[in-house]
Parts: structure tokens; sequence; C-alpha cells
């Protein structure tokens, strides 16, 4: 017996304080070059020859989705035997942006060569200037490779707001739904797309039966970042200033008005008569209503998906393939917190991806295409997009999402693209040193706000929040 | 410096009693080619079929060193040996006494992977004298390996204990060798937590800089089909910690590995050992891969030691010493229901462990094993009658506890009181866990350090006393402990189904971990993740050797008539373990054999592969009725399930699939 449970909620959030309160500022323009490059590239004809090189990847992902990720480089390994070999080294997401910078800078033979973090990590890193530019690497080698089949709402970070390209982003999650087919096709005979179709068939449901239809865990963190984030943007609301990475979340009366609205489109399912979800509790503890067909809906996080199959056929007497196909199903929270269902913002949602970068370690040419090598794979290859997004995550390469092996993929099929059904309308917090800072007081939003009976106190408290975040990254030397 | 200019001086002659040497020639250091001068002494270990030679050599300043070859193949190349104390300055040694002999014998296991052991090797030993220690290198060659440890005493025959500085012993591994390691890495950030379950990696040489390797490590010698298995062992009652291998600063780059403390454990002062002291077995198992995979040499370094008896045993009543021949070992499959019930029923659950004792009861499995939480509010007299049902169906109970919660934080008379009161409810055995300090407040140790690794003896002794059976989770590696204690039949130390785990894994698991002692792999029927097949689980079910292997599905799977007949068979006790083919990272092919049956199976890692297997171990003459069992073409939770007749002359392919896998059994046509 031991540590299963563990591992199950740590995957996507990084919280620790932020590596920028003493970072430099470096931005990766102009002359001030950071890297280097030594070594000669051998070529047979155009194919880069790579001779048994060794790369050391540092990853972040460490919940249930870390075997999924350590399958697909095994299958990496595998088929570039002789050729690269790529070791993982997973690290907490307490400490991943410190160990890398600190391997990084201290030059550490054991440093990563490859950085998989998320794509919030970014600026740090680039202010840190523990990265190096990719299209730089790409021009040197001639390396064929696009940056830019990507969607458009997360890869637009993959700069960090330089000149250069400093990520390939892999991937995106956020929160997700299943429900019950049998109790949602008994009021509804289609999945409800907008909040207004949602809120319709979970009165109904309740007034019939006394039962709360929706199963989702207030108490995790993932729940208040990712649903008060998102919630944030089917309002048309903004998340902070790109200009100066401050909020004005009380002082700036629209966006006031927006974060009241993102408040109060969560809460109300709780405070609505009859009662559509609860306060408090985290993933695992609703799954038990879920599983005994006493809610319509559960939200959770992707990576559950197994759990949630295994759990709900353990408990209903089918088997965990009846339950992924026949008795459950999948949907988005696009469309969810919009008070405005005609609104082109309406459908947003808030995601975390991951993202590859190339350490500052590696100066060797050959090294350098290796690790290039290596990420158009993984963002390139059907396979390892298909078993990554059987592991929780979209992918949200082209390259990857317009094959078929992909899309006809069972598990993408029904419930991957049914939990994003546009890539493009995924976001992430984009290039904000301070973004752990800005999550804790976003998540703080959320948890404390969602305990009030009604608005009464909202104004306060996002005048308490926004204030706690700007003098906080006032103290540690924001200056942009 | 002076230690190099005073043999300059003296030549070849062995070092003895030098301090006027010292004083007199102490800063007249210069510049001195010393690569031309010569050896003092070499001592060379042949194994009997003369294929590996171990050579020990002390250079003209007085230091150890040794290498290994096998054939014309160098497996070890020049390596440091020696130890550094702070009682005496082991660095000025004589040489008092070189002794070779020939050790041979053989001896029967109570559960592993030959019932029947033959060891035989050479054995120099080299009795190494200072100013007031001595010690004694033993080193040995085999046909399958070699092993050395040392064997530190006070000259004057008195006991202590010293401040143990550091040990020199190192492995240089051959330039280009293509090693598969697991190197240390803490579980979480709350402490030094490491339980050897995290998965192999494919290493050279000079990438092992700023990395603690743990061990059994696997290396092949680049260019060759020679492989070595480096790990270690007799850790268990020498007093001492549990080893890594780690380079030195100086020697970053360079694959040269030293014996290093485990960075994996609580006690920051670890360095007090008792003496006389008997270090452990360092091992090197060598050979092909044949060789290597079918080696007992972990658990042969034991000779035919006799299994632990309590310092009274003369006074014991011949009753009582019947316990010290542990004959009541029994080796048996254990029904295990936690992991799969895990987000389902608690331990608490009797009506579930009921339908697993009905389940073990049908299967001809020996235990039930009942998991954490068990305890928990426990109703005594409902788990005394449980207890009861479960004996009196021929079924023994084996329960689950925390290796330092459950026993005041490593208490061995809390650990005996509570021994005493499960063995009197009918428990036959324990499972015991987070020996790497996981989930414990306020320890005193744990992990690796002397302080755990004196903590496992007292429980192996302790358990032993009470004819009770033990499977070590969270735990180190193994290091042949079974042949010690017999009871000690089971252990993790494997990145197994508790965790997600997937054919990448599992293939170089069976390479390296499986090899030296038994794994709690604890298979499933079907998979609990698309990284595994269940034509894969099954096959590991036969490759994973354990004395109570523990089978972890939902009881009504075992029910399926497709399956049932193999399950029955799975193996606690091999009488023949052999391995048919396969390479790291790719699949692995072996065959154990049960009385007159077999079982033949292949788990197949990422890239599809076509196994070979030739049946000519089979006995000459005697036809078998095969049971064949492969990978169902789409699901991979399902098998296909066909029958053949198959003799010693017959070769068979198995295309695998990924993640895939085979299993085959053999019965003989009556």
């Amino acid at each position: 017996m031991k540590k299963k449970f563990i591992s199950i909620l740590c995957a996507a959030l990084a919280l620790t304080i932020p590596l920028t309160a003493t970072a430099c500022n470096g931005n990766g323009n102009g002359g001030d070059e950071w890297w280097s490059t030594t070594g000669e590239l051998e070529k047979n004809g155009d194919e880069i020859v790579f001779n048994d090189v060794g790369l050391r990847l540092a990853s972040i992902v460490a919940g249930d989705d870390k075997e999924a990720l350590n399958q697909i480089v095994a299958q990496f390994n595998a088929e570039y035997s002789g050729k690269i070999r790529v070791s993982v080294t997973t690290v907490g997401y307490e400490s991943f942006e410190d160990y890398v910078a600190r391997s990084v800078k201290q030059g550490d033979k054991s440093a990563p060569d490859i950085v998989m973090g998320h794509q919030s990590s970014v600026k740090a890193f680039l202010d840190y200037k523990v990265i190096q530019p990719i299209d730089v690497v790409m021009e040197q080698t001639g390396f064929n490779y696009d940056l830019n089949a990507f969607s458009t709402g997360i890869n637009q970070y993959a700069n960090a707001g330089t000149d250069h390209h400093f990520g390939v982003t892999v991937d995106a999650a956020s929160m997700v739904v299943f429900y019950n087919k049998e109790l949602l096709g008994r009021y509804s005979q289609t999945v409800p797309s907008t909040r207004e179709e949602l809120i319709t068939v979970c009165e109904a449901y309740a007034n019939d039966t006394g039962n709360v239809p929706i199963a989702w865990g207030t108490g995790s963190d993932f729940f208040t970042e990712f649903i008060m984030n998102t919630a944030v943007l089917q309002n048309g609301g903004t998340l902070y200033n790109k200009d100066n990475m401050r909020v004005d979340w009380y002082d700036n009366t629209a966006q006031r008005d927006v974060y009241k609205k993102a408040l109060e489109s969560v809460r109300s399912f709780v405070t609505n008569t009859p009662k559509l979800a609860e306060v408090g509790g985290d993933d695992s503890s609703r799954l038990g209503d879920f599983r005994s067909n006493k809610a319509m809906f559960y939200v959770t996080v992707p990576w559950l998906l197994d759990a949630v199959c295994q759990g709900y056929a353990a408990e209903n007497n089918c088997t965990e393939e009846e339950a992924r196909t026949e008795k459950l199903g999948a949907t988005s929270i696009a469309g969810w917190f919009a008070m405005d269902s005609s609104k082109d913002y309406a459908k947003k949602i808030y995601c975390d991806a991951h993202m590859f970068n190339l350490s500052n370690k590696v100066t060797d040419i050959t090294q350098k295409a290796a690790c290039l090598e290596f990420m158009k794979w993984f963002t390139t290859n059907a396979d390892a997009g298909t078993q990554w997004a059987r592991a929780g995550h979209v992918s949200i390469s082209n390259a990857i999402n317009t094959q078929d092996a992909y899309k006809n993929d069972a598990v993408v099929a029904d419930y991957i693209n049914k939990w994003y059904p546009d890539i493009d309308d995924l976001n992430t917090v984009g290039v904000n040193p301070y973004y752990q800072e800005l999550a804790k007081n976003l998540r703080a939003i959320m948890s404390e706000g969602l305990l009030k009976k009604d608005n009464s106190g909202d104004e306060e408290l996002l005048r308490t929040k926004q204030n706690e975040y700007n003098s906080n990254i006032a103290l540690w030397g924001g200056d942009f | 410096m002076k230690r190099k200019i005073l043999n300059i001086l003296l030549g070849t002659m062995f070092v003895g009693s030098l301090a006027g040497g010292i004083a007199l020639l102490g800063g007249c250091a210069g510049e001195v080619d010393t690569s031309t001068f010569e050896n003092t002494a070499n001592w060379v270990t042949s194994s009997p079929d003369g294929k590996i030679k171990t050579e020990v050599v002390m250079d003209y300043a007085g230091d150890l060193s040794y290498t290994v070859k096998r054939n014309n193949v160098t497996v070890i190349e020049k390596s440091a040996l020696g130890i550094d104390i702070a009682e005496d300055d082991l660095r000025l040694l004589s040489v008092e006494n070189v002794k070779t002999e020939n050790v041979k014998g053989s001896y029967n296991n109570v559960s592993g992977k030959h019932s029947k052991v033959d060891y035989n090797c050479n054995q120099t030993t080299i009795t190494l004298k200072g100013w007031t220690f001595e010690y004694d290198l033993i080193v040995r060659s085999y046909d399958d390996g070699y092993a050395f440890r040392y064997n530190v005493r006070k000259c004057d025959g008195t006991s202590g204990t010293m401040i143990w500085n550091e040990e020199k012993t190192e492995f240089a591994i051959p330039e280009g060798s293509t090693i598969w390691a697991q190197p240390y890495a803490a579980i979480n950030s709350n402490g030094n937590f490491f339980a050897y379950e995290n998965e192999f990696q494919n290493l050279r040489p000079n990438e092992l800089t700023d990395t603690y390797l743990s061990m059994p490590m696997l290396y092949k010698v680049k260019g060759t089909q020679v492989y070595s298995l480096i790990t270690e062992s007799d850790l268990i009652g020498s007093g001492f910690y549990g080893t890594f291998l780690k380079e030195h600063e100086d020697k970053e780059g360079t694959g040269i590995l030293q014996t290093v403390p485990t960075p994996a454990g609580y006690m920051t002062d670890d360095n007090k050992i008792g003496y006389p002291f008997e270090s452990p077995w360092r091992v090197g198992i060598v050979g092909d891969l044949k060789t290597v995979q079918e080696s007992e040499l972990v658990e042969k370094v034991f000779d035919d030691v006799q299994p632990w008896r309590p310092d009274d045993y003369d006074t014991l009543s011949a009753e009582e010493k019947k316990t010290y021949d542990y004959e009541w070992v029994e080796p048996g499959v254990a029904a295990w229901n936690w992991l799969i019930y895990l987000n389902i029923s608690g331990q608490g659950d009797y009506a579930m462990h009921r339908r697993y004792v009905n389940l073990a009861q049908e299967m001809g499995w020996k235990y039930v094993l009942v998991d954490g939480g068990w305890n928990d509010g426990l109703q005594v007299n409902q788990f005394k009658q449980f207890v009861k049902e479960a004996n009196d169906k021929g079924v023994k109970i084996l329960v689950w506890c925390h290796s330092f919660n459950d026993f005041a934080l490593g208490n061995v008379v809390s650990l005996g009181q509570r021994l005493d009161l499960w063995k009197s409810w009918g428990v036959s055995g324990i499972k015991i866990d987070f020996f790497d300090g996981q989930s414990t407040d306020y320890p005193k140790f744990y992990g690796e350090d002397t302080g755990t690794i004196d903590w496992y003896e007292k429980i192996y002794q302790e358990c032993a006393k009470r004819e009770m059976l033990v499977n070590c989770h969270g735990a180190n590696k193994p290091t042949g402990e079974r042949r010690i204690y017999p009871n000690v039949i089971n252990r993790e130390a494997i990145k197994g189904n508790e965790l997600s785990v997937s054919a990448a894994d599992t293939v170089n698991e069976l390479f390296i971990r499986r090899v030296v002692g038994p794994s709690d792999f604890t298979p499933v029927v079907h998979p609990l993740s698309t990284g595994l097949t269940m034509a894969h689980q099954m096959a590991l079910a036969v490759l994973f050797e354990s004395g109570t292997p523990s089978m972890a599905d939902f009881e009504y799977v075992y029910e399926d008539t497709l399956i049932k007949e193999f399950y029955k068979h799975v193996p606690s006790l091999c009488d023949e373990t052999l391995f048919l083919g396969g390479e790291p990272d790719r699949y692995y092919v072996g065959a154990v054999r049960s009385g007159d049956e077999w079982l033949v199976a292949g788990a197949n890692s990422i890239v599809p592969n076509s196994a070979k297997v030739s049946f000519s171990f089979l006995e000459e003459g005697v036809t078998y009725n095969a049971e064949i069992f492969t990978n169902h073409e789409t699901d991979y939770k399902k098998v296909e399930r066909r029958t053949a007749k198959i003799t010693k002359d017959d070769i068979e392919f198995f295309d695998m699939i990924k993640n895939g896998g085979f299993v085959v059994r053999l019965t003989p046509v009556k």
C-alpha cells in the first residue's frame, strides 16, 4: 500500500515563490546573446547524422501522466536507437523552476538539455538566461520544423515576448466534464452547449430527484484556478495587464464587473434553488456521487479518465470499456460560466500547457539539433500525440491533431476532442513572471468567494487580492 | 605527497613500520615519473572454468586496485580498493598473509529461482595489516562473476566501534559501455525517500557525473556480448549502510564509480561501524546475457550458510529448535485486493476479504494479504473470526503494517508485542512497508542508513522466532537475505503495478531487478493502463520470482475459464529458471519449471518483436500439451488461447506487439 494517492493531483500547478524575485532582466533581444554554439554538424545529404547522442530531459510531469510520458520517450528511444537517447528526470512542481535554473546556471553536468515545464515558466527561464532560442538553432542547422503549426491561443507565447522562439508548446489541459449518459438522456436529447441549457437540464433533474446534478470539488487548487480563470475569460475579462504585469480587478470598473460576474457565474450553481452543485471537497470525494449515479455531471481534471471509468465500472457492474463507451460521455466547460453566451469569448477555456525549452547548457550543435529532433518528433508523431492525449493532454500541434490516427482514436474522439472542442479557444496565463502570485490570488478569490452566500463581499475581496498581488510584485522589483 | 616519496625510495618493499621514515623524508617533494615503477604485488584469482580473472594489484605506493576480465574482455578497468577509518592509517599496509582456496558446495532454496543451487569459486584472502587494525580482502572468482569484501578487525582481537571515513572501492566501467541503471531521486521534497521504484535508464559511462546510481546496475561492454550486473550482498546484519555508486569529484566523466553511503536515509552521522566487521559483498555478475540472467551469485556468496538461530539456540528444547529449521516457511501465491479495490472498498470490508479467501482456496493459493487500513477501528473478535475461517479453509492470512509507525518508530519490544498479538490471532506473516521513510513523523532512521539496516535484521529475527513470513515493501534492494532468513520470502523495491508502470519499465526490470532476488510486482490480469497488455501481465506473473507472489486483480477475474488453470499454476518456488532470449530495452523471454510443468513467458517493450523459442530444454522423449496465450488482436485487455503439442525438438516464433507478450504452459502428456 502506498503512494498512488500522492501523485494523482499534483501534476499541473506550479506554486512556489517566483524565481523572478531575484531574476535579472535579459530579454533575448539585441546583441546580448548568452548562448553559444560549438562543434560541427555532420550531414548525410540533408539529414543530420546523430550518433548515440544522450539527452537529459527534466520534466515537471509527476502525476499519473508521468508514465505516459515515460512510455512516449521510450518509444522515441526505440525508434532512434543508436542515434539519440533521452533520459527523463522528474522534478516536483514545487522545485522545478529552481532546479532548472540552478542546475543550468551552475553548469551542472546533470543539468537538463531539454526542459519540459509549464508554458508559464518560460519568462522566468528567459530572465535567468537558462534557455536559448530554438529558431536560432534551426537557422544554424537548416532544421525543418514549422513552429507556427500550433494552437494560436497558446502558441502566441512561445516567443516569451521577444523576437525569438523560446519554446515548443506541446499540449493543454483544463477542467473537463464527464456526464452520465442515461441520466442526461432523460432530460435532454443533446448535451448542453450553453450555460442556459446547462442550468435548464440541471434544474429539471434536481427538481425531479432531489439530487445535486453537478459534482465538483471546489477545494482543489485545480478547480479554483482553472474555473476562476475560465469564468473571467468567458465573461470578457483579462487576467492582468500585459504591459506592466499589474492587475486592476477592482480599480478598473469594467474589470470589476467582469470579475463579479465570473464569481457569480460559479457561485450561482451553489446558491441556486434547487441546488445545482456543492461547495467543498476535492475531486476524489465528489467522484462517489458520480459513480453512484446521483450526479449527472462530474467536473474534474482530464488525467483521471481511467480512474473515473474504472471506479464507475466497479460500482455499476459493467466493464471499464462499457463505462467509457456506453455509460459515460464527455463535454467541455466552454460556455458554462458565460453570462452572455452570444459573445465570441464565451467559449474560452483557461488551461495550463506544457512547453519544451532548449536548455542553455547545450552548446554542441549536434546536441542542439538532437534536442530539436526530439521536440519535433513529440509534436508531430500521431502515436505519441495519441498516447499523450490519453493521459489527459490535448495536442495543440496541428501536425498531430489533423492526422486520422489521432482523430480516430476512441479516447481522443469520445473524450479529448469533446473536452476541448476548439483548441484555438484555449488560453494560458501567457508571459507573466509573477504567474504563481497571480494564480494564488485568483484561486483565493474563487475559494473565498464561493464561501459567501451572495455578492455583497465580492468587491472588497477583489480589492484586497488585487492590492496584495500588486504590492507583492512591486516588492519583488517588477518594472516593465 | 609524502606517501609517494616514501614508496619511491622503498621500491617494491612491503610497507611496514614507517613512522621514522615519514619524519625523515617529510618535505622532500619533487616531480618524479612514477609510471615506470613496478607494482609491489599482484594476485590473480581465476574462476574454476578459467574464463574470469580478478586481479588485485598493490602498486609501488601501496595503493590497492583490481581489474576483472572475462577471457580477453576487460569488464572492470583498473579500480581502487581499500578502506579508510579514523582509528588507523590503512594506506600504510603490510601484507601479512595470502591464502587461496576453492569454495564449493550446494544448498537448497525454500523459495527462489532454483530449488537446488551449486556454488563453486576460487577465493584469495589477502590479509593486510596497518598499525592497530588489519583486514582481509577476500576476492572470489566464479564462473558467472566475481565478488569481494573487507573483513576488518583490530589486531588485538578486541571489539568496538570505528569511524568509517570512506570505502575506496571503485567500479571502473569500460569506456563506451551501455549502462542500465536507476539513478537516485528522492520521491518528494520532504525527505530522502527512495525505494528502488524508478525506471532503469540507458546511460553511458561519461554521463554519470553528479548522479548517485543505485544497485543493481547492468552494463554491456562495448563491441562485445559481455554483460555485467553490479550489486551488493549480505547487507542485512553487516551493521553497514546501503551503498550507492557515484563518480568522485576528481573523476567526473570517467565512468569510475565509487561506493558511497546511501543518499536515502535520515541519519546524518552514519559512519560508526562496529568491529570486527564483515563488509557486504561487492558483487559483479559477468557473462553473456544468459549467464547473467540465470545467475544466483547474489545468494551464492553465502555458501552453505546456516540460517539464523538465536544466541540461546543451544538451550532450546528440541521442539523449539524446529523453528530454526524453517520448514514451516511455505511459499505460495497470495490473493491481494488492496490495489484493485483502492477506490471502491476499504480493508475493513470482510465480505471482500472472504471472497478472496474463497478465491485462494479454489485456486490452491496459500495466502490472502490484508493491507493497510485493516486495523483502523478494528473489531478484534470479528477479525479473529475471519482469520479462523480462512485458516480452516487452508488459507493463511498476512497483514500489512508500517515499519515504523506500528512499532514505536523502531522499537524491538513494541515489535515483539505486536507480532505476538497478531500471531495469537492466527496471522501467518506481515507485509511491512515504508522503510523508505514515507508517512513517518520523527523517525530515528529510515531508508538505507545503518539504523534501518539493523532494524530490518531485528524484524526478520522477531518474525522468525514466531514462525511468521516477511514481505518488505517500500524497501531497499534484495541483498540475499533469504539465505540467512528463509522467512523473508518477498520484497518490493521494484516499480510494480502499485505505480503506473509500462512495458518500457518492466522489460528492464526483468533484466536487472529480477536477477537479484524476489520481486513483488503484484501482477494483475487486466492491465491498469495501456502501457501494458494482458498477455504481458500474464508473462510477468511467471517471470518475476517471489515466495508469495501477490495476485492483484478483482477476484471474479480469475474465474474466467480461459485463464483460470494458468493462474492456478503460477509458481512460488521454481525448480529451474531459464533465460531464453531478448535484450534490455527490447524484450525478455524466460522459462520456469515447477515439478514436471514448464511455463514459458515473453514480455515485450515498445517495438514489436518476434521471439524465437527453442524448446530444447524440455525432457527428452516427452510430449507436452501446450496452452498458448497471446495478445488479442485489438483489445489490450484480452488474450487469445490456442493449444498445441510440443517436444524438445520444436522451435516456435512468437510475434509480440507493442507492450505485448505471451505465455505457454507446458504439461507432459500422461
